[in-house]
């Protein structure tokens, strides 16, 4: 296979990432107490399409989750998304839900899928991950009718008042939502009119993006897929993308948040000296080092070569541990602060409710863990 | 529609081998010693109170859902008020708890609302069960309601008679009558967090706020920070320096809101809690006559401490709580929630998840209880294990529920979204839990002490 990117042209892109983050991102969300508004985020991932980070739907697209069959194509996502956390993981993670349809598109090579005005992929059911259900069908594994009975009640739902939890920015029109026809996943494009869609408010962490609970429907398009095999990959592949950039984001967010503890403990005096000196202050500090550094190497083998769905079971067992790092740096880092740490316009509290946020969408780390067990169970 | 007969992978009552059926069976006088009654957890924790303390947390529990249940979400949810502007939902509540005696229960009838029966009994045991059935409930309207009480106690440590019939004895009696005087507490400053809670820091920090003496009374200038209703508040027990001497000159004054000087500077936004206001206040050379000083001037670092060591209960109170209402909440998702025709009540690893957060919950309850149920004597060490464990492990146990409702925890309808920012708070204010785990060594540092010099 042609080898596309090399390490210099993955540290040029990322370089003008860093600067594109620095230079335009973060003028838009200095004050983290105002939440940005929709207008804003529009304007800058429009900028960010523009500038070659987030792909276009026509046309020959660069950017998020493209060239994902070469080695440092996924390494090169990751860190993109990363760069971008570092300065707000809200924008991020919109940038991300921006790319992933159009990955989708093109991986089901279904360019039609991508016909409504803004869309959306959902990867997770109602609930969980589908318990042992999910990894005996990607691992290939003969399902048993309690498999399919839950695949499908995961992935639509039968009980009336079951939602689904999309968090993306308002105003999409469709969603590309993968369903489960008695032997493979497949997808359908659906239009928002069918799910019934409810703003929930306010969520956790996440303040840029809204939480839309949509409503189980049979209602749209199936975009078809001959191969039960291939209809396999591209639902694994998707989960591993997905886990990328939640992690990614994660670190991101804790990185900014090491970066303000770390200033916090050198300013602030306590007992007549810098806070930095105590160990106490010591041990929070650097239980946030540690857990970037532990999940910065993570975020490495998770992108480490080409995109394949049979990865998921690593990535899930990865993503499994790295959250709940994420979220212990990002309290500790917190804790530094004392009492301003808890207020909105120091910036730390959103670091933390943003790590607790990332910990819970697409999967917790319990049912990622589970699911790693069936996963190596089976395969 | 009846009730499923048992869950998965549980005997029904029914079932021939379920101990229910057979220790009924068991002879009449064995019957009763193995037999225990159907009863909830939390009926069977206030069946082990005091006959005083178990109407109390019934009591408070009533309150709770009647007053506060209604009102939690969208306190949470309204802006953040201005300095002097109180939501209208909140007022009401102030009122009616007033009426109700919830802000005038430090001191028995008549002079306060507590029954002379619950004396028999440690304060700081009675306050812990106030904040936990009301954090259980809404932690930000515990906290509006609470904060008040952490004022009165200085005044009350203080042993000064005089202070409790000229302060105490007129606010309680306006806020029986409906017409709330609510008082705050004001000891962090600026440059002072976790000085203002601990000896060593304290010894060489800088006072932000200091007194100075003048004709008839003190000066007081500078600033406090993070003061729980302290936007509300007519009296607040504020602790000051005197001029050029260290924070072992603290005093306690009174200061009330129509003072010339004081000033409400604003209201921090905030994580959680919102319903209550964190303020900063300014003294802009406030005067402070002398029967103002609460006991006796230099007194104040004695009451801060004394203060904190009761109130520390209270806090652990408050983490048992919000942990006992998170469980609840993923309790009843779990119960409510289908997936491929089960509930997911009958799915193992929930029944795991929740049979911890129950375990935690109550483990942190009997350690509370069991220090408080002799704490006559707030101790330091108790009152600080007591505040840092349960609001650690009170923080765990809300991931455990958020962790448990997955994606659909994170929604602000969940209502454990809200004890996640609420709870956090716990583990920061009335001194970090790592201020908090020193105290415990302080407190026993006499012990360590002993035991270098022998080796």
């Amino acid at each position: 296979m042609e080898t596309l990117l090399n390490k210099e042209d993955v540290q040029t892109v990322l370089g003008e990432v860093r600067r594109f983050a620095r230079g335009v991102v973060s003028s838009n969300v200095e004050r983290p107490e105002h939440s940005l508004p929709r207008d804003s985020m529009d304007a800058l991932v429009a900028e960010a399409t523009e500038a070659g980070f987030i792909p276009d739907a026509g046309g020959d697209p660069t950017g998020l989750w493209v060239d994902l069959d070469d080695p440092l194509g996924l390494a090169l996502s990751a860190r993109t998304i990363e760069t971008l956390a570092s300065v707000n993981p809200g924008i991020a993670w919109s940038c991300h839900v921006r790319a992933m349809p159009v990955w989708l598109a093109r991986r089901l090579n279904r360019p039609e899928a991508l016909d409504e005005k803004e869309t959306v992929v959902t990867l997770q059911g109602c609930y969980g991950l589908g318990r042992t259900a999910l990894p005996r069908y990607l691992a290939g594994a003969k399902l048993v009718a309690d498999d399919r009975a839950m695949l499908k009640d995961w992935l639509m739902p039968a009980q009336k008042d079951a939602r689904r939890v999309v968090h993306a920015p308002t105003g999409f029109d469709g969603v590309l939502s993968p369903y489960f026809d008695g032997e493979a996943v497949g997808w359908m494009r659906q239009p928002i009119d069918a799910l019934d869609p409810l703003p929930v408010g306010p969520t956790l962490g996440l303040d840029e993006v809204d939480a839309v609970a949509l409503a189980s429907s049979e209602a749209g398009t199936p975009l078809g897929l001959e191969d039960p095999e291939e209809a396999r990959n591209i639902f694994a592949e998707a989960l591993v993308i997905e886990s990328l950039a939640l992690v990614a984001v994660g670190l991101g967010c804790l990185r900014h948040g090491r970066d303000l503890a770390r200033e916090q403990a050198k300013a602030r005096k306590q007992g007549g000296r810098s806070i930095a000196h105590h160990p106490a202050v010591q041990s929070l500090v650097g239980s946030a080092d540690s857990a970037v550094a532990v999940v910065d190497a993570l975020l490495d083998r998770m992108a480490d070569g080409p995109l394949r769905g049979s990865r998921v079971g690593d990535v899930f067992a990865i993503r499994a541990e790295a959250h709940p790092l994420l979220c212990r740096g990002a309290t500790d880092a917190l804790q530094v602060f004392g009492g301003s740490g808890y207020m909105q316009d120091v910036g730390m509290e959103k670091v933390l409710r943003d790590s607790q946020q990332l910990r819970l969408m697409g999967g917790t780390p319990g049912d990622l863990a589970r699911f790693v067990a069936e996963w190596e169970r089976v395969r | 529609m009846n009730p499923q007969p048992h869950l998965d992978g549980y005997l029904s009552a029914e079932h021939p081998l379920s101990p229910r059926g057979l220790f009924a069976d068991l002879p009449a006088a064995i019957r009763p010693v193995v037999t225990p009654k159907l009863a909830t957890i939390w009926e069977q924790d206030t069946a082990t109170l005091p006959r005083g303390l178990a109407q109390a947390r019934r009591r408070y529990r009533s309150f709770a859902e009647r007053e506060l249940r209604h009102r939690s979400t969208a306190v949470d949810l309204a802006p953040h008020p201005t300095p002097g502007e109180v939501l209208p939902s909140l007022a009401d509540l102030l009122k009616t708890a007033g009426r109700e005696g919830m802000l005038t229960d430090l001191l028995p009838r008549p002079f306060g609302s507590a029954s002379l029966g619950s004396y028999r009994y440690p304060l700081v045991w009675t306050q812990a069960l106030r904040t936990e059935e009301l954090a259980r409930v809404c932690a930000g309207q515990m906290l509006f309601l609470s904060a008040h009480s952490l004022g009165v106690i200085p005044i009350i440590f203080a042993g000064d008679l005089s202070a409790i019939r000229r302060f105490v004895l007129p606010a309680y009696g306006q806020s029986i009558a409906g017409d709330p005087h609510v008082f705050a507490y004001a000891i962090t400053e600026p440059s002072a967090g976790s000085d203002a809670e601990e000896g060593h820091g304290a010894s060489i920090s800088r006072p932000g706020v200091v007194a100075k003496r003048v004709n008839g009374g003190w000066s007081l200038r500078g600033r406090k920070i993070f003061i729980s209703g302290g936007d509300i508040a007519k009296s607040i027990t504020v602790f000051a320096a005197l001029e050029d001497e260290g924070i072992e000159s603290w005093t306690c004054f009174l200061v009330t809101n129509d003072m010339p000087g004081f000033e409400v500077v604003r209201n921090e936004l905030k994580m959680g809690m919102r319903a209550s206001a964190a303020a900063e206040l300014a003294f802009h050379d406030v005067f402070v006559p002398d029967d103002h000083v609460i006991g006796k001037p230099r007194q104040g670092w004695a009451i801060n401490r004394a203060t904190l060591n009761a109130s520390r209960y209270a806090v652990a109170g408050m983490a048992v709580g919000l942990a006992q209402g998170a469980t609840e909440a993923a309790i009843d998702f779990a119960c409510r929630t289908r997936l491929a025709g089960k509930s997911l009540m009958d799915f193992q690893e929930v029944q795991l998840q929740i049979a911890d957060m129950m375990t935690e919950t109550a483990a942190i309850r009997g350690m509370l209880w069991q220090a408080a149920r002799k704490a006559y004597v707030a101790r330091q060490d108790r009152s600080s294990m007591c505040k840092f464990h349960c609001t650690d492990e009170a923080v765990r146990v809300v991931e455990m529920a958020l962790e448990l409702m997955g994606n659909h925890g994170t929604l602000h309808g969940s209502a454990v979204e809200k004890m996640y920012r609420d709870a956090r708070l716990t583990q920061i204010f009335e001194g970090t839990n790592q201020i908090n785990r020193l105290a415990v060594i302080e407190d026993q540092q006499e012990q360590f002490l002993a035991r270098i010099e022998r080796n």
